[in-house]
């Protein structure tokens, strides 16, 4: 049951990371083997866990404004930067399809 | 300043009584720190600000008017926290050059108590990993493979092939942490625990690491990693000051809205002289394959520690232990896929020059920033997130995971009070022995008896017990019920007491003045 390469190339897109390389999709193939261990328990009639605090009410607080007007600072950390916005390269452009990519998947 | 003898405020005593000052205090853990900088611990010494602290705790203590215990107490805080004016970089490229614009809240606290902060520790890279080697730093080495205790038990290959070849690692992933407070350059240190990141290299490094109850302490400002298990640790040489230190960080955080309202009163442990009204249980399924022969002879000789004084012990059962670290697995990356989504380039952290596009823009950076072992939980991760695995994996792990909590509230609910387990599967091993098996391979071996306690939540802490046939420190770990932090501390106290764990005797041939052994030890409580 190996990983088809729609799949890894899906993955790639989702996680804005790259496999680079067979051992990539080595380390990949492992995890799901290891996880699929995971179908020996028997879950019937058990919820699933979302947190330990889960018997508690979360704190909610005061929807008022106590803090901020530290634009500088939130600034300081970013490389391309113009006045008080940050500077994203053009938008809307998805990757390139598989077989336009310089991807190591093409050889899969 | 005065040994190490269980005795109680040592440091802070001296400071108060002027024996020595806060100063000179943070020199001598600069100095120190400078002179074992081979140990690779630290990655960043803040020096003109800490002593710039230091100077401000000394004229508090002029004025007679500390700010607590903790003032002018000398600590370092892992990598992984926010410190505000000091660089954060989670031992990982996409973060060098990040300069923290605000302090996590739990350094604000210490600061807030007057403590030092000397520096920022090292680290596997975003805490990913068991052996804190895996960072763009390099790896940690345990300050016990300079120890005499070691060098007395290890056979020398060859002349040449001296410490070079034969230290052995801390642990981790907060290898750094406990390393610092090991060689005495610190008081104490912040870790953080997720699987285990902060008793696994305690117990390799011969000191007390707690991991508190989950939404305990505040982890705003700890760069997260598991939003649902990640809790922040506490590294020190001696219970007590663990309890001193969890008294100055635990509470309610509005920063915070996974830490618990209820109104939180520091303690200082009592000293438990009658344990016969104690019940301890002993999970047999803790008893885990590879589980070395030394740790399991440890093992019994607590029980019987605790039998012969009077305490109820009891064999109980966890039946779903074993599938703690596979439910860990597919959680941790699943998390950890969404919490490494804020790494893009854009408000902080590396960027890299491609400027296609914003998803080309994106990608490189990642691709620069991130190492294997990250790219690989984050890639694993999203896996098990697609549409098509989401009900089989993600769902099923947490099904499994409400099981495994639920052996813990069973277990507690019979009547037992604390749990006695292992704490590692073995000694601290060889780093190029721990090398040669890759990091999820080994994260999954070493977590085995760390992980669970994250599952369910529930307090856990490692007390140093003894030393191995190698000269190498074994701990052994208590886990309690949640909240009961006071409870599991007096029993870790009690037991600390009773098993005396040696000092470290850290021979350092390559200080300037030849070779010299260092016995500062004085704990501050």
């Amino acid at each position: 049951q190996k990983v088809t390469v729609e799949v890894l190339d899906h993955l790639e897109h989702l996680a804005l990371v790259d496999f680079r390389d067979a051992e990539g999709v080595e380390r990949l193939q492992k995890a799901i083997q290891f996880a699929d261990q995971l179908h020996e328990v028997n879950t019937d009639g058990v919820e699933p866990m979302d947190s330990v605090l889960e018997d508690r009410c979360l704190y909610l607080r005061e929807d008022d404004v106590t803090e901020g007007n530290c634009t500088n600072k939130l600034l300081e950390n970013a490389r391309e930067k113009v006045e008080e916005y940050f500077v994203a390269p053009p938008g809307n452009i998805p990757l390139p399809k598989i077989e336009e990519r310089e991807t190591f998947l093409q050889g899969s | 300043l005065p040994r190490k003898g269980g005795l109680r405020f040592q440091v802070s005593a001296a400071l108060r009584e002027g024996r020595v000052t806060a100063t000179e205090l943070c020199q001598r853990c600069l100095s120190l720190i400078k002179s074992t900088r081979f140990l690779n611990a630290y990655i960043t010494v803040a020096e003109e600000a800490a002593l710039k602290q230091a100077e401000e705790s000394e004229e508090r203590y002029r004025r007679g008017q500390p700010l607590g215990v903790l003032d002018g107490i000398p600590i370092a805080v892992k990598d992984n926290f926010n410190t505000a004016g000091i660089e954060t970089t989670c031992a990982s490229n996409m973060l060098k050059g990040y300069i923290s614009p605000y302090n996590a809240t739990v350094v604000q606290k210490l600061l807030d108590q007057g403590a030092v902060l000397l520096g920022k520790t090292n680290l596997d890279e975003f805490a990913m990993g068991s052996g804190s080697t895996d960072g763009v730093f390099g790896p940690v080495r345990n300050p016990w493979s300079y120890s005499r205790q070691y060098k007395e038990k290890s056979v020398p290959k060859s002349h040449s092939e001296d410490e070079e070849s034969n230290w052995v690692i801390t642990g981790g992933s907060s290898g750094g942490s406990a390393a610092a407070v090991s060689s005495f350059t610190c008081f104490a240190a912040l870790g953080s625990d997720t699987g285990g990141s902060t008793r696994n290299p305690a117990a390799h490094c011969g000191v007390v690491g707690l991991k508190p109850t989950y939404g305990l302490i505040s982890r705003h400002g700890l760069i997260p990693l598991v939003n649902s298990m990640d809790v922040p640790g506490i590294l020190t040489r001696c219970v007590d000051d663990a309890a001193v230190v969890l008294g100055s960080l635990a509470g309610h955080d509005p920063k915070d809205s996974t830490t618990i309202q209820d109104n939180f009163k520091p303690f200082e442990l009592p000293d438990l002289t009658d344990v016969s009204k104690l019940s301890i249980g002993i999970p047999k399924e803790y008893h885990a394959p590879g589980l070395s022969s030394e740790i399991v002879a440890l093992w019994s000789k607590a029980t019987d520690l605790f039998k012969n004084a009077g305490a109820k012990v009891i064999e109980v059962s966890l039946p779903h232990t074993r599938h703690s670290i596979v439910c860990y697995h597919v959680l941790c990356t699943a998390e950890v896929a969404s919490n490494m989504a804020r790494f893009d380039g854009l408000e902080y952290g590396h960027r890299s020059d491609m400027n296609k596009s914003t998803e080309s823009m994106y990608s490189a950076t990642r691709r620069e920033g991130f190492n294997d072992v990250v790219r690989g939980r984050i890639l694993s991760g999203n896996y098990f997130l697609l549409k098509q695995n989401y009900e089989n994996y993600f769902i099923k792990a947490q099904k499994v995971r409400r099981l495994i909590a639920n052996d813990f509230v069973k277990v507690f609910g019979s009547g037992v009070d604390i749990l006695l387990t292992p704490t590692t599967l073995s000694d601290a091993v060889p780093y190029m022995e721990f090398i040669k098996e890759d990091n999820r391979t080994r994260s999954a071996q070493d977590d085995i008896l760390t992980q669970a306690a994250n599952m369910a939540g529930l307090p856990a802490i490692n007390v140093p017990t003894g030393l191995s046939g190698r000269g190498l420190p074994v701990g052994l770990q208590f886990i309690g019920r949640s909240f009961q932090e006071k409870q599991l501390l007096t029993v870790a106290k009690w037991f600390e007491k009773q098993v005396k764990f040696p000092m470290i005797q850290l021979e350092m041939k390559r200080h300037d003045h030849g070779a010299f052994q260092h016995q500062k030890s004085a704990s501050f409580s």
